[in-house]
């Protein structure tokens, strides 16, 4: 609502916004307009665009058929969901668990397991990590996707930082009232900090989601690749037949291959957007603004 | 054969540059490597008897065409070649295919070699990471195709210590116990040597290199493709781009491959009479190039975005109307597309018409596969799997690898020729291209449902051998060039493409290539020339 004291807006003024603000608009929904209409294209539409299409005139669903035909993708959304589910729920777990410890003044050798800690956040390359999963029997397990992954540091620093600010008040008279570590953490602590692990919580679903380069290096089996390098795979190697292989039916273009890769690949974590998105702004700023 | 244009699409234009292609070559030390490898007797060369194709081969690299698919395929292997379960680490170049558990011509591959072949499948990029991560932790499957383009680091040493050498089961008639592995050329087998040992089966691909090709629809208005020289080329884009058509792909670095064919700028390396070696950036001759494309450029004749990833589709509907493809056997890429459409291949001509152009070959082969050390039963083994799995076109083995079982992935269509069924469309594309990229026979152009355009790619590969040149570097190695030739080449076609572009003065070339000599091309050059072979002819 406008303040009764503002006068109202010309009408040019009102028109530029519109122009300004429907052309940031378009610039976000064309390219996903385009990436779903390529996907629905056919052979035909393609050519007549030269590629890729705004709007589809003969749609067709010919690219999600041969897409699921295989069965590979399939299996790969079943990874992929099972990988974001359970790897989402073990790395908030430990996130939690680790921050709520080294956010106690009690806490015995914490300057030693902070310095530990903040080694995390370098990156320890490949190699070794790969010796690591190794070592661990991990290769070739969908645990290798979820438990190198599982505590991130960044994460860590925001919930910790969120729980340090909780008023140490309210957790004395709670140990007064004989509550223990662990229910002061479930019953104060966790209900207190809703939003930021819905945030966390989201960063680590994408994150896991989104992963592909953790399946490219450790598993051998393209049974449990998940969606993420399927997608990579599509769109980067593009043909399907070669000159002396001839089909019986011709597969879609790759251009709608790709794109229908890009949408089932976008889908879920789409869905799930804007139901965190309130938590959002809100938690992010949170830890940030007190820490 | 299959599914490699991607692949060829970036070692084609390392070639250009002469670097990284080189580190398949001769590996470790540079000179006493080289030295070696020139001792050594290559595997005995026995072409396979039982085919004939309709248009014969030739030793200058014309690759043999076959307009159907030879009725009743003959057998090249006479037992299953496996006893045990083989590893093998590979790459996909294909949407990748379904898992061996529920791939019917997988399981039937299996059982034709007689146990399972468990393919790890890599994709790209990725592979070399993928790759080193399994040389660091010891964990080698029994077999690992070794790319020659992708910038694996010290193959000389790694080969060295981790890898099997299978001089004394493939030099000299020692591999006729292996006739289709005898029935790859001495060329491509040159690949496979390093340090004067041989380490794995090649992998052959077209010797030929990149071509322009047009959609003749498109140039007919202007009289055709075709032109006498690099004026009449440049009045026939400008006609025939208006703002929403273009004459070009926005390809810069591969349209200027070609215009260097026609200003006469050597492939790789130019080696002077002394035996001395210049780089194709140093040469007037791709200055000249580099010129010519800018003209072009200001004429507007390149279509204007430049991050388009695939020109296919607007070669076919006429809003490009050239492009560059790997080779002149990509005219069914636009077939694909548009079944009524047969691309014309641009024959290089002399830029002012009198001076002899040059066509730049390609690699000839996409690496080899080297074995994870085992015992000798093991090796021959191995071998035998590669034997079969390298059965010329036309062999039973052949149709098994690439096709799969009559009735299951294939069928037979009124030629005679296989044509996969639905299951096979969808269980070969992925599988083939691992397999094909570790293990192949020698190339050939077979287009099953277009013969006629066989004869055409076939007479097009003859006139391209009129002015084929060869990189001179090719399969030899230097350290400079595996370690900083691609950095190099990159900071330098940044500046080449800034110039055509208009973003930067022709002046920045000579300060581009002054960084390009100080930090690493001269050096590149050094430990080239060192291993220049006797054999390869002042150019």
């Amino acid at each position: 609502m406008r303040p009764v004291w503002k006068e109202n807006p010309s009408p040019a003024y009102q028109a530029i916004k519109a122009i300004v603000l429907g052309g940031f608009a378009l610039a976000i929904v064309v390219p996903i307009l385009v990436v779903i209409s390529t996907s629905l294209a056919s052979d035909q539409d393609i050519i007549e665009a030269g590629g890729y299409v705004l709007w589809p005139s003969h749609p067709t669903v010919k690219a999600y058929e041969t897409l699921f035909s295989g069965g590979l993708m399939g299996r790969a959304i079943l990874v992929s969901v099972f990988v974001t589910l359970v790897g989402t729920a073990i790395a908030l777990a430990v996130t939690i668990a680790l921050a709520y410890a080294t956010s106690r003044p009690v806490l015995f050798g914490r300057p030693v397991l902070l310095m530990v800690l903040f080694t995390l956040l370098f990156a320890p390359g490949i190699i070794p990590m790969f010796l690591v999963v190794k070592q661990l029997g991990l290769l070739d397990s969908l645990w290798s996707l979820i438990l190198p992954g599982a505590l991130g540091a960044f994460n860590f620093v925001v919930l910790r930082t969120f729980f340090m600010n909780v008023p140490g008040e309210l957790l004395e008279s709670a140990r007064i009232d004989g509550a223990s570590d662990f229910m002061i953490l479930r019953k104060i602590i966790m209900p207190l900090s809703k939003a930021v692990i819905a945030v966390v919580g989201l960063f680590y679903a994408v994150g896991f989601w989104n992963a592909f380069f953790n399946a490219l290096l450790y598993l051998n089996d393209t049974s449990k690749w998940p969606v993420q390098v399927i997608l990579r795979t599509y769109v980067l190697q593009g043909k399907s037949l070669s000159a002396d292989q001839l089909g019986v039916e011709p597969l879609p273009q790759p251009q709608s291959l790709q794109m229908a890769v890009v949408v089932v690949a976008l889908v879920p974590i789409a869905m799930v957007y804007p139901f965190l998105q309130r938590h959002f702004t809100k938690g992010v700023i949170t830890g940030a603004v007190k820490g | 054969m299959i599914n490699r244009r991607r692949f060829l699409q970036v070692s084609g234009a390392a070639v250009v540059a002469g670097t990284t292609l080189a580190g398949c070559g001769d590996g470790g030390t540079a000179g006493g490597g080289a030295k070696a490898s020139g001792e050594l007797k290559l595997p005995t060369y026995k072409p396979f008897a039982g085919l004939q194709p309709d248009l014969p081969g030739a030793e200058s690299g014309l690759e043999p065409g076959f307009l159907r698919f030879p009725g009743n395929a003959a057998a090249s292997v006479k037992a299953p070649p496996l006893k045990n379960a083989v590893t093998a680490l590979t790459e996909t170049f294909a949407t990748p295919p379904p898992p061996m558990g529920s791939n019917a011509m997988w399981q039937s591959l299996n059982q034709a070699l007689g146990a399972e072949l468990k393919l790890t499948i890599g994709t790209d990029p990725g592979y070399p990471e993928k790759f080193a991560t399994l040389l660091a932790s010891d964990s080698l499957p029994d077999l690992m195709w070794l790319p020659p383009n992708q910038g694996i680091p010290n193959i000389g040493p790694m080969l060295e210590a981790k890898f099997q050498d299978l001089t004394p089961y493939l030099s000299g008639d020692a591999v006729l116990e292996y006739p289709n592995l005898a029935a790859l050329k001495p060329a491509s087998w040159r690949t496979a040597v390093v340090n004067g040992k041989i380490w794995g089966a090649p992998i052959p691909s077209t010797p030929f290199g990149q071509v322009m090709m047009g959609n003749p629809r498109t140039w007919e208005k202007v009289g055709g493709l075709q032109s006498a020289n690099a004026d009449e080329f440049f009045a026939k884009c400008k006609e025939l781009s208006n703002g929403t058509n273009y004459a070009l792909e926005p390809s810069i670095i591969n349209m200027l491959h070609m215009f260097g064919e026609w200003f006469g700028a050597p492939n790789g390396w130019r080696v002077n009479a002394d035996r001395s070696l210049t780089h194709l950036y140093e040469t007037e001759n791709y200055r000249a190039a580099v010129e010519y494309a800018a003209k072009l450029w200001a004429a507007k004749v390149f279509y204007p975005d430049l991050n388009l990833a695939d020109a296919t589709p607007k070669t076919v509907n006429g809003q490009i109307a050239a492009q560059v493809v790997v080779g002149p056997r990509a005219t069914s890429d636009f077939r694909a597309l548009d079944p009524s459409l047969f691309v014309d291949t641009l024959i290089p001509f002399g830029h002012d018409g009198k001076a002899k152009p040059v066509y730049d070959m390609g690699y000839g082969t996409v690496g080899f596969t080297p074995f994870k050390q085992t015992d000798e039963g093991r090796i021959r083994e191995l071998l035998a799997l590669m034997d079969y799995l390298s059965a010329p076109f036309g062999t039973k083995e052949y149709l098994q690898k690439n096709f799969g079982v009559e009735g299951q992935q294939y069928q037979l269509d009124a030629g005679k020729n296989p044509v996969l069924t639905k299951a096979g469309t969808q269980q070969a594309p992925g599988l083939v291209s691992a397999l094909t990229i570790m293990t192949s026979p020698e190339s050939v152009i077979f287009n099953p449902a277009f013969p006629d355009d066989t004869k055409k790619i076939y007479e097009t590969e003859k006139k391209l051998l009129q002015f084929a040149m060869r990189n001179p570097t090719a399969g030899t190695y230097s350290d400079t060039s595996s370690k900083v030739g691609p950095k190099l080449t990159a900071a330098f076609r940044d500046t080449i493409v800034d110039i055509v572009t208009g973003r930067q003065k022709i002046d920045a070339y000579d300060a581009a290539l002054k960084r390009w000599k100080s930090g690493g091309g001269d050096k590149m050059r050094g430990e080239f020339a060192a291993v220049l072979p006797a054999s390869v002819p002042v150019s």
